[in-house]
């Protein structure tokens, strides 16, 4: 060990930017290695940001980890605020997520089988966004109500970054239903009612509340799929090209509301 | 008292009274080192965040070599340098001071052998001493030592081999 130890006039001076860079250097390279020596220099260092540093510091390992899809977002030009009320993983939405997965495995398997096993995919994806997007309300749905409650965000803002995660499980369905139907146009069948049936999940909510607006709008999928079945003797006929241009027309106007929404709200945004 | 190696073993085991005691040894240093080479207090302030949140998450895989104040300086110098690049604006490196006058403590600080290194370090313009105290005394490779200084990768080669000469020649 080295006998000598640096002075505080030294560290003062050093500490301050009055040293040549040899002398700098040499404090350098004994601070690194004297216990003694770094504790001295504590009254030359700048407490205020020391302090500071170490509430960030705490800060920042009380805050979970982000996920991938979280960092992917803040990438994208989202805060890191925003991206983690999009985020926020709750016991609901993970169980929503495995969903989505189980509709994804359950369509491969059912490639194997026979067609009408495969059509069972597209009753059941469309209603994939839909069940996503109901994850974005509801103390009862999510976990991070009380954060959500106390954020300063417009509530469409807010809905809309809900709503964020609902995409890349759309994604996947897209191209699990590419691999499992013949045709990308037979892939993207469920797409545009599944968009709709989000779109009118977000209008009914404000009128007749959450769980009501998305159980009766899966409700009446589901019979409205029945009834195809009944009366054209196939689930295609849910997927009729009179069903795709009402669903396009349903999600334009919902994202032309959004916009003037948007643009009325502006100072929000 | 626990010495550091002994807190990072705690701190790996997720003991968050370890690391404050680490970062009450450490933070001082390390934020008066850091400041030496960016004047931005923010960008001090934040590296030095990181550093202690990267030793928080990485405590686990210290595989017990060398010293821990080694280890976290070179945490702390890559953190800043990070964000360094991240800045649109420019950080200016602190300024090379006007050398006060030798004192005592230089004859043993800068031993007798090495004086003539010190007297030819001192000569050197800024540009390159900066070249030779990111590389050689802070240990970084080029790559890194061109994003501290801002400058391209050649330059930090060019410059380097320039200061090498100088002292070569000062020293012969
Ligand atoms: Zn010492």
């Amino acid at each position: 060990m080295t006998v000598w130890h640096a002075d505080d006039a030294l560290l003062a001076a050093y500490a301050g930017g009055g040293l040549d860079q040899a002398r700098a250097a040499s404090v350098e390279q004994h601070l690194t290695g004297c216990a003694s020596c770094r504790a001295a220099i504590a009254p030359h260092a700048d407490a205020a940001l020391i302090a500071r540093a170490w509430a960030g510091t705490v800060d920042r390992l009380d805050r979970p980890r982000t996920s991938p899809f979280e960092r992917l977002l803040i990438a994208l030009g989202l805060s890191p605020s925003a991206a983690r009320l999009a985020t926020g993983a709750s016991a609901a939405r993970r169980a929503w997520v495995a969903g989505c997965v189980l509709v994804a495995g359950f369509a491969i398997a059912a490639r194997e089988m026979d067609g009408p096993m495969a059509l069972w995919f597209l009753t059941v994806a469309p209603l994939a966004p839909l069940t996503g997007v109901a994850l974005a309300y509801g103390p009862g749905v999510f976990s991070m109500h009380e954060v959500v409650a106390a954020a300063p965000y417009p509530r469409l803002r807010l809905v809309l970054l809900r709503c964020l995660p609902v995409l890349p499980m759309t994604v996947l369905l897209l191209v699990v239903g590419g691999l499992v139907l013949p045709g990308t146009a037979g892939a993207a069948l469920w797409l545009l009612p599944g968009l709709a049936l989000a779109a009118l999940g977000l209008v009914a909510e404000r009128l007749v509340g959450v769980q009501t607006a998305i159980g009766g709008l899966a409700a009446l999928w589901m019979g409205g799929v029945a009834s195809a079945r009944i009366t054209t003797g196939s689930v295609l006929g849910a997927f009729s090209p009179t069903v795709q241009l009402l669903s396009s027309a349903i999600v334009l106007g919902a994202v032309c509301l959004a916009l003037v929404g948007a643009r009325r709200t502006r100072s929000f945004w | 008292m626990a010495d550091d190696a002994a807190l990072i073993g705690s701190i790996a085991r997720g003991d968050r009274d370890a690391l404050a005691t680490l970062y009450s040894r450490h933070a001082s240093w390390l934020q008066v080192r850091l400041r030496r080479r960016c004047v931005d207090d923010d960008v001090v302030a934040e590296a030095l965040q990181e550093t202690f949140v990267a030793a928080w998450r990485g405590a686990g895989r210290w595989r017990g070599e060398g010293d821990v104040g080694a280890w976290l300086w070179g945490i702390a110098i890559r953190r800043m340098i990070d964000l360094l690049a991240k800045r649109p604006r420019h950080c200016p490196l602190a300024g090379v001071p006007d050398p006060v006058v030798a004192s005592a403590e230089e004859q043993v600080l800068v031993r007798v052998e090495y004086a003539d290194v010190a007297t030819a370090l001192n000569r050197l313009s800024p540009d390159l001493v900066a070249v030779v105290q990111a590389t050689v005394l802070d240990g970084l490779t080029t790559r890194e030592a061109a994003r501290l200084l801002q400058i391209p990768q050649g330059t930090v080669k060019t410059r380097m081999a320039r200061a090498r000469l100088l002292l070569r020649e000062a020293l012969s």
